[in-house]
């Protein structure tokens, strides 16, 4: 669709203040707050118990009818979003060339709590537990596949920045083409992990949150979940749907400074708003609302404000500001959805909802602020802003229905494979190294935490975990062999469970020994994102620092939405892939439940590589490695149709895979690839949720060291499969 | 316990639960500032030590600006934690 505009046709929210869009939006603009306390779980000796809950939503009747233990209440609060949201848009629950990115963080917590706190004695019990598979990150995705039928899914976790790059995915996947339509949102349910961990740290406010006001005094947590349908213009046009704002500008980006602290000159998130507004080709002047993270920390909200005073220079005076946290509470994982979806609803509606609790603005947050009740206003533009743990932040930026198209944007560019490491059985290898795992390998006798761990700073890498560890420096090694500064790198990391075994430690804990002897440092170090995010400060990442999750695919998803982002221009270079560490329950428990058919016996591994545009201009020490061709996500059920180019010489090309998939089998043995040899990357790297990052990395030391013209990597897991075609470049 | 006693259990507690493994109790000095310089400490490990000396001396450290003297040095944690065992 190069440079086509992006509309937004539908958005639907669920909030504590109402279910619907509509429904919330008319009870902000009164002013009503939806706080209370929290019903959904006992918070007896927790600091403050007040939140944002949806009362009355029951995951049973919103799924209805289908198989209510296999359905999270996250995943039924996004599901009665996304359905609003389509049919907000006029469009049936199944439409075509619909794409589905989900933006969350909590998952299904909630429901997975009270089995976590005895997962150490019930191991045997749970494995044939259907409510596991609500637990990984990418159940949602899974669950609202189910429904929708997308062509294309993406999960993506940033912490509270999670719902807005869903909708900044979303925004590549359009300009890409690859599909005409999406469904992007966030979701995330109240669970006592994050009441407990955010309590912990004392970033929560005991009586309800007054973001920017004198008195503040820290967060309240809020649950739900909204969607927003984005559409290309000529398929909005070709169907006559109503548009209710232009998606015009986004930006995202990581200040690489503290895990819970934002970085007190607000340099990143100053420059985030002025690339969104540089992107969308607008000047300050003609933005006229900031819909603000707002969180009611001390902290944030005087650094935000120095942030849009940054951004905004003498417009900053004049550009009305309001969060809605004061009446919502902070929802994680949906904010950035949520939050987009009430900024499009304030274009439409050309009404500014208030700040809730704020009565006297702080001297530190001199901006101006909407209190009290919703304010009738002119509104050309509107920016919703999210910044999240370990520095994540991003900026989305809305336009009224009627603005005037401007110069098109860029197109899509060339993905080029430009450094490559790995820390596995073979131990560190960087680059054309990699090529070593064309032969087969048996385990290696050290764990590969100890591996990691001996390559990173002790006095910079406190509390890392084994997978924290394997990303810090799987990452820092492809990096390096792109002669590439962090700086000018993205990360995305993907994990099939994040980190089981340190969660349940601290489930454990709360359960047995309660709220206050919950350890708080180890909070914000178990969060899905925790790894790339604290990797991301390590290393000093400065573009954006994404999470995604696909059980035995994750790795296979991160490189897919590394490909994108770049392949859009959202970031010049990403270095993405997989750490997998042992992980006990995992392999007892989760893995054998959520995965796919798999005999070997559980490995670990970490591979990583470096993806960058074919435009970027060769740097002293780079090399390219491999060119991305062509790049398909498929579900198993629709693999019949796709096809791939024919490899120029079969003698030439390689087939790299994963499991013993029969569909996989079967796509291949119809393919013009049946005749290529092929490796299994499992009796290579290990059998691990991250095996796929071993087949790019081997792929592209093999094309660039001239042993092979063309690999076809395929990857997968019991829902889809990915499958990506690299070449020799030249 | 005993002062010295007391003082040498809390910097290995400090060791272990902010996970200073590029460090030994012996580089901790008695009198010298825990966080800030020196030891690289921050707000966040502040909490841990919280928590951590709260369970297991059994004593409770207050949330307002008090902790931050309490907090200031190992010999200053040895005094609150014998002061508040020895109280009222």
């Amino acid at each position: 669709m190069n440079g086509e505009r992006i509309a937004i046709t539908g958005v639907g929210i669920v909030s504590a203040l109402a279910v619907g869009a509509a429904r919330t939006f008319d009870r902000m603009v009164k002013g009503d707050r939806g706080f209370s306390e929290i019903s959904l779980f006992d918070t007896t000796g927790q600091r403050t118990a007040l939140a944002g809950e949806v009362r009355g939503f029951v995951v049973g009747e919103a799924v209805e009818g289908r198989d209510p233990s296999r359905w999270s209440r996250s995943d039924a609060l996004a599901l009665v979003a996304a359905r609003e949201a389509l049919a907000s848009a006029g469009l049936d629950e199944t439409p075509r060339s619909l794409g589905l990115a989900v933006g969350v963080t909590t998952g299904g917590m909630l429901e997975a709590e009270p089995w976590l706190a005895t997962l150490p004695e019930a191991r045997a019990a749970l494995r044939h537990e259907r409510r596991l598979f609500s637990y990984p990150l990418s159940s949602t995705v899974d669950r609202l596949a189910e429904w929708f039928t997308p062509a294309r899914t993406a999960t993506l976790c940033s912490a509270c920045s999670s719902g807005a790059n869903a909708i900044i995915h979303a925004a590549a996947w359009l300009r890409s083409g690859t599909v005409e339509r999406v469904l992007a949102g966030g979701t995330d349910a109240l669970c006592r992990l994050t009441v407990t961990g955010f309590n912990a740290l004392g970033a929560t406010d005991t009586a309800a949150c007054r973001p920017f006001d004198k008195s503040r005094a820290g967060l309240t947590l809020g649950e739900g979940a909204a969607f927003l349908v984005l559409e290309t213009e000529s398929a909005a046009r070709q169907r006559g749907a109503p548009v209710l704002a232009w998606f015009s500008g986004w930006s995202a980006g990581a200040e690489a400074h503290h895990i819970t602290h934002p970085e007190p000159s607000a340099r990143r998130p100053a420059e985030l708003l002025r690339e969104a507004m540089r992107r969308a080709r607008l000047e300050p002047s003609d933005v006229d609302y900031v819909n603000a993270h707002g969180t009611g920390t001390l902290p944030n909200d005087a650094v935000e404000t120095a942030a849009i005073v940054a951004a905004f220079g003498p417009d900053a005076a004049r550009v009305l500001v309001s969060s809605s946290k004061g009446q919502i509470g902070h929802t994680l994982g949906a904010a950035g959805a949520v939050e987009a979806a009430i900024t499009v609803l304030a274009l439409h509606r050309q009404i500014v909802p208030p700040t809730g609790g704020l009565v006297t603005p702080d001297e530190a947050c001199r901006l101006n602020h909407v209190a009290g009740r919703g304010r009738p206003e002119a509104l050309r533009a509107a920016v919703s802003s999210s910044f999240g743990f370990g520095g994540t932040g991003s900026v989305l930026l809305f336009e009224r229905s009627d603005a005037e198209p401007r110069a098109g944007a860029n197109g899509v560019v060339g993905v080029a494979v430009t450094g490559a490491a790995s820390v596995g059985v073979r131990g560190l290898l960087v680059g054309e190294d990699n090529a070593a795992y064309r032969e087969p390998a048996t385990q290696a006798a050290e764990p590969l935490e100890a591996r990691a761990k001996a390559l990173l700073d002790p006095a910079r890498s406190r509390r890392f975990d084994a997978q924290t560890s394997l990303v810090a420096a799987g990452a820092d090694a492809a990096l390096r062999s792109a002669a590439l500064a962090p700086e000018a790198a993205g990360l995305v990391a993907g994990t099939a469970f994040a980190n089981v075994e340190r969660t349940v430690s601290f489930v454990r804990t709360l359960a047995e020994k309660g709220p206050r002897r919950a350890p708080p440092a180890d909070f914000p170090h178990l969060v899905p994102s925790a790894a790339s995010g604290n990797a991301s400060i390590y290393l000093g990442i400065a573009g954006p620092v994404l999470t995604t999750s696909d059980r035995d695919a994750s790795a296979d998803a991160a490189l897919s939405i590394a490909c994108d982002w770049v392949a859009a221009g959202f970031a010049d270079a990403v270095v993405a892939g997989s750490a997998e560490p042992l992980d006990g329950y995992v392999r007892d428990v989760l893995g054998p439940v959520c995965g796919g058919a798999r005999s070997a016996a559980r490995g670990e591994g970490s591979s990583w590589v470096v993806l960058e545009s074919t435009d970027a201009p060769l740097r002293p020490g780079m090399k390219r490695l491999a060119l991305v061709r062509e790049r398909i996500q498929s579900s198993l059920a629709e693999l019949d149709r796709v096809s791939i180019a024919k490899p120029a010489r079969a003698e030439r090309a390689l087939v790299l895979r994963q499991w013993d998939a029969p569909q996989i089998d079967w796509f291949l043995a119809r393919s013009d690839w049946q005749s290529v040899s092929r490796l299994a990357m499992t009796e290579r790297a290990g059998a691990h949720d991250g095996v796929g990052g071993f087949a790019w990395a081997t792929a592209a030391a093999l094309l660039s060291s001239g042993n092979i013209d063309e690999a076809l990597i395929v990857g997968g897991n019991t829902e889809r499969v990915y499958v990506t075609r690299l070449v020799r470049p030249e | 316990m005993d002062r010295d006693t007391l003082k040498r259990e809390l910097k290995e507690l400090i060791v272990r639960e902010l996970d200073l493994r590029d460090r030994t109790e012996a580089d901790i000095v008695d009198d010298a500032p825990l966080f800030g310089e020196g030891l690289g400490l921050d707000s966040l490990d502040a909490l841990q030590l919280a928590v951590a000396v709260e369970e297991r001396f059994g004593i409770t450290i207050p949330e307002d600006e008090s902790a931050r003297a309490i907090f200031a040095s190992v010999s200053s944690l040895a005094d609150h934690i014998l002061g508040a065992r020895s109280g009222p």
